[in-house]
């Protein structure tokens, strides 16, 4: 269930509501399941984790996967960090990744806080 | 009533596709997969069932271009839309060489999935109807998307999937022109031309797609990446 709370919250934190309201044929409550589905998702710690240990291959995936997430759900500002993100570990570029990174974890902690402060 | 499977790894995307094609009363869903294999495997048991897949690219264990070069094997007549962010050209070339019936990049909007749908429709009906294929039906089934209804005035004035106005755009592209070959950050840009950061983005992105613009990122020592365009010019 989508509280009209979330949703002024989502769109002050500069994310697209109505595209992602868009995205899901205007299924408010479908949508909330969604971005509680986002909450608990692990790709964002694989990531991490991959990172830190060098396996870029695998940080990449979970990095694509968690673009698609994000932009689905009109995650403005975290989609926009990962898509630099996830260009630098398809091409190998795991010191390029490393100096986004912060800025994901960054934007990715804001719709995190969002979804547990208004879900 | 045309029978579509989804083969589709991540939930939060299918539940979304499965949303999206109920909204289609020509569509029924009758198989959902996480894997290529397993989608190969239903469609070899049950041959001449589906008429659609709805095809991501990035997939454990086979991607969807293998799928697709294992399902040609076998099968040269079911539909294919790919749903998926790959933007690489060797992968959207790859599948259009496996004759799918259309590319539709994530994130997508349900204008744009209306248009692939459409299409897809398009395409059947040809086939269904069709006898004796003249040139004009060729036509139609090389092009579908020019065959069904869609607002084309508004075609002409912006690029609607990426929220481009072709008059800024033009503006854009003039400005940057008066600064080639010169590296500039967005705020730069931004400031010069009077537009928000978050607009000039949009159209320098754009731009970037079309090869225009390089994008690179200006690394400093302790601060976080900022991109820094620079604009190389039309081929």
């Amino acid at each position: 269930m989508i509280l009209k709370s979330f949703k002024a919250a989502f769109v002050a934190g500069g994310n697209d509501y109505s595209a992602a309201l868009e995205r899901v044929a205007g299924d408010a409550e479908l949508l909330g399941e969604l971005m509680q589905i986002f909450r608990a998702d692990c790709n964002f710690s694989v990531m991490k984790t991959a990172m830190d240990a060098g396996e870029t291959e695998k940080a990449f995936r979970a990095a694509h996967s968690l673009k698609g997430s994000c932009g689905m759900l009109g995650m403005t500002d975290l989609y926009e960090t990962m898509v630099l993100l996830t260009d630098e570990l398809r091409h190998g570029n795991l010191e390029g990744a490393r100096l986004i990174f912060p800025k994901a974890e960054r934007e990715y902690g804001k719709v995190v806080e969002l979804i547990d402060n208004n879900l | 009533m045309y029978n579509v499977i989804i083969v589709e790894d991540d939930l939060m995307v299918c539940a979304i596709l499965q949303r999206q094609i109920g909204r289609f009363q020509q569509l029924k869903l009758v198989g959902n997969f996480r894997r290529g294999v397993d989608a190969l495997e239903w469609l070899g048991e049950n041959p001449e069932v589906a008429d659609l897949i709805i095809l991501d690219y990035y997939m454990p264990g086979m991607t969807g271009i293998e799928f697709l070069s294992k399902l040609r094997e076998s099968n040269k007549e079911i539909q294919v839309i790919m749903i998926t962010s790959a933007n690489e050209y060797s992968v959207i070339r790859s599948a259009m060489c496996y004759g799918i019936c259309d590319y539709v990049l994530k994130p997508f909007t349900s204008a744009r999935l209306e248009k692939a749908v459409s299409k897809f429709d398009t395409v059947m009906k040809l086939k269904a109807e069709t006898h004796v294929w003249t040139q004009e039906k060729v036509d139609v089934l090389m092009c579908p998307h020019k065959h069904y209804n869609i607002d084309n005035s508004e075609a002409t004035q912006s690029i609607r999937a990426n929220k481009i106005n072709a008059a800024t755009l033009a503006n854009v592209r003039e400005y940057m022109q008066t600064k080639q070959g010169i590296k500039m950050p967005l705020t730069e840009i931004s400031e010069g031309m009077g537009l928000s950061t978050v607009t000039v983005r949009r159209y320098l992105k754009h731009l970037n797609s079309l090869g225009e613009v390089n994008i690179t990122l200006y690394c400093k020592t302790g601060g976080r990446p900022s991109e820094i365009f620079e604009y190389k010019g039309a081929d």
